[in-house]
């Protein structure tokens, strides 16, 4: 009997299936519309699940839902209305949405696959994060599941614990609008980010300057209280702007051109601020958080954690035994989370861990695909791990297509872009000229785990967090003299482990280090603005994008043709 | 582009769709570059100058929940995009003959543009011709221009279309407003046993 979890409408949409025992697939919709972050109903990512595995109302358990649509819809609404005028803007667009809301999930679940409504589930926002955080806990009974994002169900933050007998308590919720993820976000908007795609530019920003607005940030956002001050924001009324007149007038002009030297100091040092307060008050809710539950290990989830220099500025205060960020700690692991309510509800017990790679096997994607058409091989699968020591340690930039695929949003190896991190060069152009992203994002390490001392220092604490890219740490001496190009201004780098001896890139980095290559720089596969690939066309077409000559695919070494 | 590709058996449409594709992702970086020149050069930041993605779902070129591809069959999507693209390259040259005086560099990019469009126009239009009848290929062509004149009157009229409906919702705001205002429900933020609480039928 198959378990189905399913997030959307607000972030980028997910879906994960699962029958409890060997089978686990986790896709999301942008893989197959190539829009990111595309949050419509997973409807393509649902077909080809009932393909995949016959689906149909007999083999399927439940259908969960991650959060309570009408809730969802309605807590931000009877927040709004309370002052009709002011807010008329935002109601009139929330009203508008009504019919493309969450509400309508059964109807457009319907449209794909006739169920009865006796299997539809609805978990609740916050629960479905801490029951995704729950698989990447040991003794579960050890922990604080903590949640922070930006708004679900108008909740805001949430602590939760859950006990041996699998006894769930909500300790404590924050509610809407004290939203430290809102205010994140609309600290992104004034920068001229995207919200919920430019939290990253802000952080690698925030490297660059100082927080000389600290008094400013503490009277935006109470860090104590962990209460918002909303005279200074709109995205309770304008659903184009989320800052209002009175924060241009402390900051000063709003989208200007990071271009411009002036303006990157000054929106660094914004930067700056804001990621000081987010740390002041994630300090403050972890503290929360260890006095109402009298745990001492925290598990963190929700979009906010994603933000994983504040992760590693937390672990140099020593304030816990442990924290862990699952891989995909904002809305689409949600729907992991949600299947797993919907496992609990029948079974009285938990998922398993689903690992790094709940993603489909690439071998099943690709049916359609000639492959001779458009790549050429060059090296036999016995062979691979030679030509790719080669090839890398000839400055070439290669991609990989192998295995099962992430969760994301971070690549952790099987659908990457990689080259030695000792070539200055390679790493440049990676960066500008292939990923097209801006010069002040530093590009990721990737290296063994018995290696990772010699380079890099980090806190115990969160040392787990390595393996999915989900911290910083920091750069020793040794990394200087010849890695330099992948150390952030900061002197931290978003370094990831591996430590899994089947891997392919495990072995890759073995092989590398008999020619003194310890380091590989690692990417997703994907331009800047575009989901990560998904098919062999995708990986076709991106290639040719990026000018990218090489593959490496479960069968072999592959040159791209041309067509 | 993409998606048709992936779609279709025979291996010439599907690099010639591939091909296309690879050309429709060139424009759009030339474009961001033009966008970003301009940027820097008056001082402007991306947010100010934007391509809202949006507009193209209002103007009805692609369906909400479907890409043109699937809506049509073969011939017909053949017909639509050799008609778009002859459009496009009408309009793109109506924009360069504005930019050309003062921005020269832009319009040598986007004459590179129009070289593609017309080619694409051409192959796609030769495809139709050669699977249409000659009077079902007149009559489908005929009717794309016609769709896609309706659509940018459309697309221009939904300004108009607001000032209409904006005073309805707001009066159904108002009217909401009441109710909902002696309705101040307690909310608690503890749960002692949050699995016996939630009910995991309802979606409030
Ligand atoms: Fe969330
Ligand atoms: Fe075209």
């Amino acid at each position: 009997m198959f378990y189905i979890g399913i997030s959307a409408y607000y972030h980028e949409s997910s879906i994960f299936l699962t029958n409890g025992i060997n089978i686990n697939c986790f896709i999301k919709e942008e893989y197959f519309t190539r829009i990111k972050g595309d949050k419509s109903f997973p409807k393509r990512s649902l077909e080809f699940l009932i393909k995949k595995y016959s689906l149909n109302e007999q083999n399927i358990k439940f259908i969960c839902f991650y959060e309570k649509p009408f809730k969802s819809w309605w807590e931000i609404f009877i927040y709004s209305i309370k002052k009709p005028l002011e807010n008329k803007k935002f109601l009139s667009h929330h009203l508008k949405n009504f019919n493309s809301s969450s509400i309508f999930f059964y109807t457009h679940l319907n449209k794909i696959i006739k169920i009865s409504k006796e299997k539809i589930l609805y978990s609740s926002h916050h629960l479905s994060h801490c029951l995704y955080g729950s698989l990447y806990a040991d003794n579960i009974d050890d922990y604080a599941f903590v949640s922070c994002d930006g708004v679900g169900e108008g909740e805001t933050m949430t602590v939760y614990t859950i006990n041996y007998d699998n006894l769930i308590k909500k300790h404590w919720t924050n509610f809407y609008p004290n939203s430290i993820g809102l205010f994140y976000s609309a600290i992104t908007d004034f920068l001229g980010f995207d919200i919920n795609d430019g939290e990253f530019k802000v952080m690698s920003l925030s490297s660059y300057g100082s927080p000389i607005y600290e008094k400013e940030m503490d009277k935006i956002f109470d860090c104590e209280q962990l209460k918002i001050n909303t005279s200074y924001f709109e995205f309770q009324k304008n659903p184009e702007r989320s800052f209002s007149d009175i924060l241009i007038k402390v900051f000063g002009k709003p989208y200007l051109n990071l271009g411009i030297k002036e303006n990157f100091q000054k929106y660094s040092n914004i930067a700056s601020s804001a990621q000081l307060l987010l740390n002041k008050s994630l300090k403050n809710l972890i503290f929360k958080a260890k006095k109402l539950t009298g745990k001492k290990k925290i598990v963190l989830t929700g979009g906010v954690a994603l933000n994983c220099k504040m992760i590693h500025d937390l672990s140099k205060q020593n304030i816990f035994e442990e924290l862990i960020v699952p891989p995909s700690p904002g809305d689409s692991g949600s729907a992991i989370g949600a299947a797993n309510f919907s496992y609990f509800y029948e079974n009285k017990k938990f998922l398993n861990n689903v690992g790094l790679f709940p993603g489909p096997n690439k071998k099943d994607l690709n049916e359609k695909f000639n492959l001779n058409e458009f790549f050429e091989k060059i090296s036999d699968a016995e062979s691979s791990l030679e030509t790719a020591t080669n090839l890398i340690s000839k400055g070439n930039i290669i991609t990989t297509y192998i295995d099962n695929t992430e969760t994301g949003p971070r690549a952790l190896g099987n659908t990457s872009i990689i080259c030695n991190a000792k070539d200055k060069l390679a790493v440049q152009n990676l960066n500008e000229k292939i990923k097209k992203r801006e010069y002040y994002q530093p590009l990721a390490p990737l290296l063994l785990k018995e290696n990772f001392e010699k380079y890099f220092t980090i806190q115990n604490s969160i040392k787990k967090n390595l393996f999915s890219m989900g911290t910083l740490c920091e750069a020793k001496e040794d990394l200087k003299i010849n890695y330099d190009s992948i150390i952030h201004i900061d002197n931290t780098c978003r370094t990831q482990i591996i430590d899994n001896k089947n891997s392919f890139i495990y072995k890759l980095l073995r092989k590398l280090s008999e020619s003194n290559i310890d380091i590989l720089v690692n990417t997703s596969f994907n331009i800047s603005k575009d989901p990560m690939v998904f098919d062999l066309f995708d990986v076709y077409t991106n290639m040719k994008r990026m000018n990218v000559e090489f593959v490496i695919m479960d069968k072999g070494i592959f040159k791209i043709k041309e067509i | 582009m993409l998606f048709a590709a992936k779609h279709v058996d025979d291996i010439k449409l599907v690099k010639g769709f591939i091909r296309h594709s690879l050309d429709e992702y060139k424009h759009f970086s030339i474009f961001t570059n033009i966008k970003n020149q301009i940027s820097l050069d008056h001082q402007l930041s991306n947010k100010e100058i934007r391509f809202v993605p949006n507009h193209l779902y209002a103007k009805g070129y692609i369906y909400k929940d479907k890409f043109i591809f699937e809506k049509k069959n073969i011939k017909d999507f053949a017909i639509f995009i050799g008609a778009n693209e002859e459009i496009a390259e009408k309009k793109l040259n109506d924009f360069l003959k504005n930019i050309r005086s003062f921005k020269p560099n832009h319009a040598n990019q986007i004459d590179k543009i129009l070289l593609d469009e017309e080619r694409h126009a051409k192959y796609s239009l030769r495809f139709a011709k050669k699977n249409n009848s000659k009077f079902g290929y007149v009559m489908k062509f005929a009717k794309e221009n016609l769709l896609s004149k309706l659509r940018h009157f459309y697309a221009n009229s939904l300004n108009k279309v607001s000032i209409i409906f904006n005073p309805v919702l707001h009066l159904m705001i108002l009217i909401m407003y009441l109710p909902v205002k002696f309705l101040d429900l307690e909310k608690s933020n503890t749960d002692n046993d949050v699995f016996k609480n939630i009910n995991p039928k309802s979606i409030l």
